[in-house]
């Protein structure tokens, strides 16, 4: 942050001594957070004069009076600021005084570069949550409440500065009595954007078995639907949810046909009673190190909690994981719809499996008609889809596993200037990420780009959230993957295009999130499931040097074939065949897994690594691959299901593993790496031990091997890479139990913060190379804004 | 004699370019070695239009179950010329021997092709053979140009296609890949898998018979099914909307693409029609194709849609768009 000068206006005769006139100019989230308001409070407490108004860029702010009660405003703006806001830079002059009587919010300042802060939604706070439960006020159990602390922002917002008549609320002109607030200086929605009531603001109804009812009685309808055991779909903050009761198993294996989800854990959402709004949810799962507070505030994400046995919760919601993905009502309409239906609810986006979250009725109708039974709709139109965030816990911190709802698209600092570049992910997980000057603003989760219509949604995203943000792309960094849907999109633009490979990208965010310098460098594991090497093959478990304009690979794990290609990631059988009989011989394979396959499909197997199939060394494989040999998962019916099986299955007394081996790489390709890390000992420790005792053993064994093997490949790196800092990144990392073995061994080990350690994170460390890229093909130094850390 | 492998003096012009030529090549067309040898075969076209087409012929291996890579020429160029409207009429055929080719296998490919050519009315009007040292090719490449005339009347070009036309393809897709892959890696199948390598030109002539208003034709060969479609699409400036579930894939290609992780949407077709006509003569051109021998597993598709995406609606009722083929997953496989 930049100090303010702190020089003072000059005092001007007549105007009385001692009298001074201060202007500020304030960036950060600064808008949608009840900033002016807060500032109009504060002038008129201290009794100075002056006005305040949003500009494209932030806030611009200028008060007038005697010098102390003005240096008193300066200090108070600074340190007590509302919740949500928070500076980015803070400049504060002396200007003439020119005898200004009163303080007025004035019409915000339009047409001006942008400099992109836009606020995510927000989560109901708990003044307008009292309001809600209390029968004496006029908003009274109405579900669209809100105030310039919680509401819906970057779902409704058509641009920039953030005023109603440019969000999706303009068209619901205020009432007599809320225009009467949000003129009133001293209510708390002075200046409200969002704010509505009973009276003016947006509507619910219920269409469903019986016709279309609404107000209080289209709330007791669909919370009958879901007590029945029927699928309700609400029309939320940010798209449809798809709900149904989480206690009953015949609700939740109906949802999971109907939406074609097999397998994949649905997250509950649980009632919070006023008494304690954990109450409920802490009968069902163990907050433990989760702050009572990350449930209740602003963002309340999903938390993956581990589950408390033998509660009542349907086995159908976490098909056999010890963990639910838990979180509390997000507004005020699902906090009524929970209170009526009492109990636990599976919640999940409203969509087609793989699909993006469907946003208006009309969508809603056409492509879930088949899936819910009745629907919760409301009349304020979202403009762009929001899943629910996801985060989890490891070791005492928060990891952010999507980052959507109450999060995106918030900025990242960047360590260093970064020019207008769009970063576009890879192909799953995918988020963009526009590089602003001193940060980079990452914009909410937008899956997986398989679909026609996640594609679409992709489009649409990468075309307007530069406009939204006020930015004019300069270039364009995609994954170094030609085949990605982000890539081809790219590759059709005609603008300056970076390809930045996969790996470097997972490292240089974590070096980012983590503020290194432009000239820093890192010792780096980038484990994930699979990404595209420098030399054309298959990558993932990679010891990597790198910088962020450079990267060096030193070490990756032995590379196995891949045998048929992305079908292998659908089947860790296949990865353990391979991984065996590398391992062993034919007979041994034959012995170990033949009978997990049909007699042709074994000898087809064979046939293929006979036939040199593509290779790689990916430890999201790998995992895939020990997963069967220890748990006998043979097919993952979800993204990662083998993996998470794996780590759930931990128990708290590992067998020793044998030391991975260490071999030199003799004759290193280009793009190869100094070494292989070598897993057969692992396979055939395994083998030997496996039935001896408990599979959770072997688990947790394999877990500490990685460990290990972690740091002796880092151990050898560093006569490459000498004493640079340790880093971690790639969807690996998304393992709880890994982590935290990794960071007991290496408490400095740098790893993602704020945004997902899996792809997720990506287009923030493309847009972070690729402007490390163009500095270097500029030739000008790379500068640090703060000066180097 | 020919001996019983391929030297480099069979390349070299004189006595042994002749005693093959004689001793296979002209022997296979039924001609006897007094057969004059002429460096241009003199031809009487007559008036309307010709379509003329050139193409090269690699596929490993040469001998596969459904054919071979002689009657593939015959059948690629047949094809190239049919889907144009043209009926095929006369072809020429280059080939590039390797050094220590076994004669035996030249002469069964050799004899393939005259039957082949016989079969589709080809007249093999000029030939030509080279050799080159062993290891400089892989066995035998041919190389094959045709002549077709187009009878009036007859113009499927992309340009025709126009939203709501239907989709139709004429039988089961993927055979020829799925054939080649699995002769190359010697793998296990469930059913035995042939090449639907075929001379399509009687079907098209069938078609053509009761459909005068063809909009588009194409054989489906390298990149399948889908690579057609979404490149008439491109060329259109539309899109398409193709309904999985609707398209032919024989069993046993489901499953070797299945071990293998291949798309049968994407694997190479040597005998499959893809027509594109409007859709209120779809029902016509079904029957039509339906009634040849060549076309009995014929099937409406889709329909070209606005815009420009092709979308395939897959069977658990998601959408999926199929763009351009990114990696050929079977290369040298015509």
């Amino acid at each position: 942050m930049r100090r303010p000068d702190g020089a003072l206006g000059t005092v001007r005769a007549g105007a009385g001594v001692g009298r001074v006139r201060l202007r500020f100019h304030l960036e950060g989230t600064v808008q949608g957070v009840g900033f002016r308001p807060s500032c109009a409070r504060l002038a008129s407490e201290l009794g100075l004069s002056g006005w305040v108004r949003n500009t494209p860029g932030g806030v611009a702010l200028e008060i007038e009076g005697a010098e102390g009660p003005a240096r008193e405003f300066s200090r108070r703006l600074r340190e007590e600021a509302p919740p949500l806001a928070k500076y980015h830079r803070f400049l504060e002059t002396g200007i003439e005084v020119v005898g200004e009587e009163g303080f007025s919010i004035r019409p915000s300042e339009t047409g001006a570069q942008s400099t992109g802060w836009v606020l995510p939604d927000l989560g109901t706070c708990e003044f307008c949550l009292s309001e809600f439960r209390d029968p004496a006020d006029r908003r009274h159990l109405y579900p669209f409440l809100s105030c310039t602390g919680c509401g819906p922002r970057y779902s409704i917002l058509e641009g920039l500065p953030y005023d109603r008549e440019r969000t999706s609320m303009r068209r619901f002109p205020l009432c007599a009595e809320c225009g009467g607030e949000y003129a009133d200086l001293a209510d708390r929605r002075f200046h409200a954007e969002t704010t509505a009531c009973p009276a003016c603001g947006p509507k619910v109804w219920f269409e469903g078995p019986g016709g279309t009812v609404d107000g209080e009685e289209a709330l007791e309808r669909a919370a009958r639907l879901v007590k029945e055991g029927s699928i309700l779909a609400v029309l939320g903050l940010g798209g449809f949810l798809l709900v149904c009761d989480a206690t009953d198993g015949g609700a939740v294996r109906e949802l999971r046909k109907r939406k074609r989800r097999e397998a994949r854990p649905l997250a509950v959402m649980f009632p919070a009673p006023a008494s304690g709004p954990l109450s409920i949810l802490q009968r069902y799962a163990e907050p433990g190190a989760v702050p009572e507070a990350r449930f209740t505030d602003a963002v309340r994400p999903i938390v993956i909690l581990p589950e408390k046995p033998g509660t009542g919760l349907a086995p159908e919601v976490g098909m056999g994981l010890p963990w639910v993905g838990a979180y509390l009502p997000t507004t005020a309409l699902h906090l009524r719809l929970l209170d009526r239906v009492g109990a636990p609810v599976v919640s999940t986006s409203g969509n087609a499996s793989g699909e993006p979250i469907l946003t208006s009725p009309e969508e809603g109708r056409e492509r879930l008609g088949t899936v819910a039974d009745g629907f919760l709709l409301h009349d304020r139109p979202i403009l762009r889809g929001v899943d629910d965030s996801v985060v989890r816990w490891s070791g005492g911190s928060e990891m952010v596993l999507r980052r959507a709802r109450g999060l995106a698209p918030l900025p990242v600092g960047a360590p260093f200037e970064v020019p207008p570049v769009l970063g576009l992910g890879g192909q799953m997980k995918v988020a963009l990420a526009m590089g602003l000057g001193d940060r980079v603003a990452v914009g909410p989760h937008l899956g997986d780009l398989e679909s026609a219509s996640s594609l679409r949604a992709f489009r649409l995203h990468a075309g307007e959230f530069p406009a939204l943000l006020g930015a004019k792309v300069a270039a364009l960094a995609c994954d170094n993957h030609p085949g990605y849907a982000s890539s081809k999109w790219a590759q059709g633009c005609g603008m300056p295009l970076y390809r930045i490979q996969h790996h470097h990208a997972h490292l240089a965010a974590v070096m980012g999130e983590a503020g290194l310098g432009p000239s820093s460098e890192v010792l780096g594991l980038s484990w994930d499931g699979t990404g595209l090497g420098s030399d054309g093959r298959i990558w993932g478990g990679e010891w990597m040097r790198c910088g962020y304009g450079n990267c060096e690979r030193l070490g990756a794990f032995l590379p196995f074939p891949l045998l048929g290609g992305d079908r292998a990631a659908e089947e860790p059988r296949r990865v353990a065949l391979a991984l065996v009989l590398a391992a062993t011989n034919e007979e041994t394979v034959h012995e170990v897994l033949g009978e997990k396959f049909t007699n042709n499909e074994f000898k087809n197997m064979l046939i293929m690594v006979r036939n040199q199939v593509r290779e790689c060394t990916s430890l999201g494989r790998l995992f895939d691959g020990f997963s069967c040999l220890i748990l006998g998962c043979t097919h993952n019916r979800f993204e990662g299901e083998a993996p998470m099986r794996l780590e759930a299955a931990c128990s708290r007394s590992p067998v020793a593993f044998p030391p991975a081996t260490l071999l030199e790489n003799g004759d290193p390709h280009p793009g190869g790496p100094r070494f292989w890390v070598d897993w057969r000992p692992w396979v055939r420790f395994v083998l030997e031990n496996r039935g001896k005792g408990d599979a959770g053993d072997l688990a947790a064994g394999f877990h500490d091997a990685l460990t290990d093997a972690a740091l002796d490949g880092m151990n050898l790196s560093r006569e490459w890479a000498g004493g640079l800092p340790a880093a971690a990144g790639g969807g690996c990392f998304q393992n709880a139990r890994l982590l935290e073995g990794l960071r007991e061994r290496m408490p400095d080990l740098l790893v993602a913060r704020e945004l997902p350690p899996n792809d997720g994170g990506l287009s923030y460390g493309q847009v972070l190379v690729s402007a490390a890229v163009m500095r270097g093909e500029s030739g000008a130094p790379m500068a640090h804004p703060r000066g180097d850390p | 004699m020919t001996g019983a492998t391929i030297r480099l003096d069979h390349g070299n012009g004189g006595r042994w370019t002749r005693e093959l030529v004689e001793g296979i090549f002209l022997r296979a067309q039924g001609k006897g070695a007094g057969a004059a040898l002429l460096d241009a075969a003199p031809l009487r076209l007559e008036g309307g239009r010709w379509a003329f087409t050139t193409d090269g012929f690699v596929v490993s291996p040469p001998v596969f179950p459904g054919g071979t890579i002689g009657s593939l020429a015959v059948h690629g160029t047949c094809n190239d010329l049919a889907v144009m409207g043209a009926r095929p009429r006369f072809a020429s055929s280059s080939f590039i021997l390797e050094e220590g080719l076994r004669t035996d296998l030249l002469e069964r490919v050799v004899q393939d092709m005259a039957r082949a050519a016989v079969e589709a009315g080809l007249a093999l009007v000029a030939g030509d053979t080279k050799v080159v040292e062993k290891g400089r090719g892989d066995g035998l490449y041919i190389a094959m140009s045709g002549l077709g005339e187009v009878p009036a009347g007859r113009d499927p070009m992309p340009g025709n296609i126009g939203p709501g036309d239907a989709w139709l393809v004429s039988g089961p897709v993927g055979d020829h890949g799925a054939a080649i892959v699995a002769a190359r890696g010697d793998y296990a199948l469930d059913a035995p898998i042939a090449s639907d390598s075929a001379n399509l030109s009687p079907l098209v002539e069938a078609l053509f018979e009761r459909v005068s208003t063809v909009q588009f034709l194409r054989d489906a060969t390298r990149g399948g099914l889908a690579q057609v479609i979404v490149e008439a699409s491109g060329a259109a400036g539309l899109g398409a909307v193709l309904e999985e579930a609707a398209i032919p894939v024989r069993p046993a290609v489901e499953g070797l693409c299945d071990i293998l992780g291949f798309d049968p949407l994407y694997l190479a077709c040597e005998g499959r029609l893809v027509a594109c006509v409007p859709w209120d003569a779809a029902s016509e051109a079904l029957d039509s194709l339906r009634g040849h021998p060549l076309g009995v597993g014929s099937a409406v598709i889709g329909r070209v849609a606005g815009g420009r995406e092709v979308v395939l609606r897959t069977r658990v009722g998601g959408e999926r768009l199929l763009e351009e083929l990114e990696e050929d997953p079977v290369p040298r496989i015509c």
